[in-house]
């Protein structure tokens, strides 16, 4: 591999997008190379969730062009994406409520993209992951009855299922106990690692301080700050805005 | 003003609070901190009549409301506010805190006033259905809607999450203020931290029971909360310090 | 347990060999068993739809319209004929694309009317309101020296009701444990992580409509030249939309047979035992089975039925 010059993932370019009159995004443009993991924070309404329904195909942009793996990706929609190779997590998980915690997991394997594993080989895989999440104790029980930090935790799991190459993680960390924040965080060392390219937004600073190699500040649909975690923490418009203190 | 003796809550047979036990003096900052399934919001929603205790008393100013239901206890001036956002999608955001304010309908706009103090946020997006904002902003609503409801007695369940760090600073400020309307505040959650700085009162629920009890900086010492809380280190984490 | 039921239906027969009442009876049993097995294939997709009898017209007023001015054997008419229904299915696959839920009901029994007031106004056509008589019967099979009489032959008439269910429960069973049914499965519980998995959601929805509205063509079609008649209030009849709804429910949506239990046991119950009782009322009976299922048993009375443990 060209250690080089890493490949760009994901490239976003001039993304707008309005809803009545309100712009919520202005001319968003970043690029996410391979094996990165960039963090976004913002205040709340700052317009993350929609960027990132807008990178995943849940929305259209009023204007810009998304690049995915090279491929220009703007209207596509999130199932073709899944295909393609980007997964997500959202806010509010959404699992399959009444199908086990094995059997959403199972469901990421099936419809991945299209050299998925056997039956066989999903199986065994989908227990490696389950005990990655530590729900393996949990394999039987119904979605809709895990806690929200467990349903979190299997989104995740399903998601890695779909083997991906590009990961978006919205807010995973609400409901989850410190001790299992820290255990995120490695994670998400690993699976970079192991290949994987990380987008994350959350507020628990304590998660996406440490884990991003760079950080972007959004406030009211714009790039106030981008660069190292360090220095944008800094950044006087971010403290201001987002922080509230200085650091 | 509000005195809980052994308590027992039981969800589906199985026994989740035992034998819980605490006081709240008026005008107070009281605080549960606890993990995950630790029963923190079990208390709550006991108190707030969402759950019948199996045994035990809950005595607010001397009368005895457990068991009684939810409607009964808002009357007499004990507001939950649950985890998570759970507004009302279709309503504009204006109508949601009105709707907090159903029991009580006098003073209403000085309540708003109230609010938007704290949330000036929410001032602008008011005619917005409360379904297009984001997350936090409508975890604000929900912690907005609480307020309306004139509390004597305000329950929060995890009430940062999903905040910005600024934000969780500013609301952690305005418990003072709170403080000086005359509302007695009694907030649970794993990430309260902040509150522990300035709680009169604090307990640790493990397990079902209160295991420790002081005011909350003691707490915030205490090495055995500390191993609970936050396994990384000494360094609580809070939103403007880099771990 | 499912093999000794269906060993049941197809044995039953020799037990009562001059019953032609019976064989009327359970003939029709199938016939819903099979309306009810294709209005669940669309409704596995999470769509509770309330116009199926729009299908089942169609299917029967194409089959009786190749009958009556090509004179073809019910052979290929009925097939044939059943492509109306599913044209019609496609149009809801683009007009109702965005409707969910509540929405896609009340569309779905708007939809219901449409075919209904063309068939009753188009008199140069469809003979309007009047409708058509003399339908050809089922047609006589030929194989060697055997001869069945489909028209006639009541118990030759049951068995290919009983075949054709058959068919239409493995369809069914296809929609509930293939790889596609997992993705019906998936949309139904939440559409928005199946789109995210890579389910093409929209394609699945669609292939599920189709099906189910070409099934419930050939029931249609199959209907009409068992009666001999056609009339628009006949088949483009609200009854004929509700029912596979409450033999579904009732019979239990869990199982791949549950619509044909429903079918089994309501229908004769219907017709031999609430009838007599009260012949002016006894559809209402239905409405009083749903609300009964619903309040105590929801899961249907297959769930009564010990499944065989399987891991999944």
């Amino acid at each position: 591999m060209d250690t080089e010059a890493p490949k760009i993932c994901l490239e976003l370019r001039q993304i707008s997008k309005s809803y009545r009159e309100q712009q919520v995004l202005k001319e968003i443009s970043f690029t996410l190379k391979e094996r990165e993991i960039l963090g976004i924070i913002g205040p709340n309404g700052a317009g993350k969730t929609t960027l990132f329904n807008i990178i995943n195909g849940l929305v259209r942009p009023n204007r810009g062009t998304i690049f995915f793996q090279g491929q220009e990706t703007t209207h596509w929609s999130s199932s073709s994406l899944s295909r393609m190779g980007m997964a997500r997590t959202f806010q509010v998980p959404q699992i399959f409520p009444e199908m086990s915690v094995m059997e959403n997991v199972l469901m990421g394997f099936r419809f991945g993209p299209e050299e998925g594993p056997t039956p066989a080989e999903a199986g065994d895989q989908a227990g490696e992951l389950l005990e990655m999440v530590e729900l393996a104790d949990k394999a039987a029980t119904a979605a809709r009855e895990l806690s929200l930090a467990e349903q979190h935790l299997l989104e995740v799991g399903r998601a890695l299922a779909t083997r991906p190459s590009l990961l978006l993680i919205d807010e995973i960390a609400a409901g989850c106990s410190p001790r299992t924040v820290q255990r995120l965080a490695e994670l998400m060392a690993a699976w970079r690692n192991r290949g994987l390219t990380l987008l994350i937004t959350d507020h628990l600073l304590n998660l996406t301080l440490p884990v991003s190699d760079r950080l972007l500040a959004l406030d009211q649909g714009e790039i106030i700050a981008a660069g190292i975690p360090r220095e944008v923490i800094r950044h006087p418009e971010v403290v201001a805005a987002y922080l509230g203190t200085r650091p | 003003m509000l005195a809980v003796q052994h308590l027992r809550v039981s969800y589906q047979g199985r026994p989740v609070l035992a034998d819980v036990n605490f006081t709240l003096r008026r005008h107070q900052i009281s605080a549960f901190a606890g993990a995950a399934g630790a029963g923190k919001t079990t208390i709550l929603k006991a108190l707030a009549g969402l759950l019948r205790p199996v045994a035990g008393k809950i005595l607010f100013e001397g009368e005895a409301i457990e068991g009684l239901p939810a409607w009964e206890v808002v009357k007499r001036g004990i507001v939950y506010v649950p985890e998570g956002m759970r507004i009302f999608p279709q309503m504009t955001v204006v109508e949601n805190l009105e709707v907090g304010a159903y029991l009580k309908r006098e003073g209403i706009p000085a309540r708003l006033d109230l609010v938007f103090s704290i949330f000036p946020e929410l001032q602008e997006k008011v005619r917005l259905p409360a379904g297009v904002l984001s997350g936090g902003q409508q975890r604000m609503v929900t912690l907005a809607r609480g307020l309306m409801a004139a509390p004597r007695l305000l329950l929060l369940d995890e009430p940062f999450m999903g905040l910005s760090p600024k934000l969780v600073k500013r609301f952690c400020d305005s418990f003072r203020d709170l403080r000086q309307t005359g509302i007695t505040l009694l907030i649970a959650g794993q990430y309260v931290f902040r509150v522990l700085n300035v709680a009169e009162v604090a307990h640790l629920v493990e397990h079902g029971q209160i295991t420790l009890s002081g005011s909350g900086p003691e707490l915030l010492r205490d090495r055995h909360l500390k191993e609970i809380l936050f396994p990384t280190g000494d360094r609580p984490p809070t939103g403007d310090k880099i771990g | 347990m499912v093999a000794a039921g269906a060993l049941g239906l197809v044995v039953w027969p020799l037990f009562f060999r001059e019953a032609p009442l019976y064989y009327q009876v359970m003939g029709m049993a199938c016939l819903y068993g099979t309306l009810a097995l294709a209005w669940n294939v669309f409704a596995l997709t999470g769509a509770v739809s309330l116009g199926h009898a729009a299908f089942f017209g169609l299917g029967a007023y194409g089959s009786a319209l190749l009958d009556h001015y090509w004179h073809w054997s019910p052979l290929l008419t009925i097939p044939l004929g059943a492509l109306l229904g599913a044209a019609y299915g496609a149009s809801w696959g683009l007009f109702f694309k965005r409707l969910r839920g509540v929405y896609l009901g009340l569309a779905s029994l708007a939809a219901l009317e449409i075919p209904k007031v063309i068939a009753d106004n188009w008199d140069s056509l469809t003979y309007g309101s009047l409708g058509m008589v003399g339908l050809s019967s089922l047609p006589t099979l030929e194989l060697g020296q055997w001869q069945v009489t489909l028209g006639a032959d009541l118990r030759a008439q049951y068995y290919l009701l009983l075949a054709v269910m058959v068919l239409a429960a493995l369809i069914h069973k296809c929609g509930m444990e293939s790889r596609w049914g997992w993705a019906l499965r998936a949309m139904r519980e939440n559409e928005t992580a199946a789109a995210i998995i890579g389910i093409k959601v929209n394609r699945s929805r669609a292939q599920a409509l189709l099906l189910s509205s070409y099934l419930t063509g050939i029931c249609g079609a199959l209907y009409v030249h068992i009666l001999g008649l056609i009339e628009p209030a006949l088949v483009f009849n609200l009854h004929i939309s509700a029912l596979p709804l409450v033999m579904s429910i009732f019979g239990g949506r869990g199982r791949f047979y549950g619509p044909v239990l429903g079918a089994m046991v309501l229908y004769p119950l219907d017709q031999l035992v609430f009838q007599p009782w009260l012949p002016l009322g006894h559809a209402a009976i239905f409405g009083l089975v749903i609300v009964l299922t619903i309040l105590f048993f929801p899961q249907g009375i297959a769930a009564w039925i010990p499944k065989p443990r399987k891991y999944a």
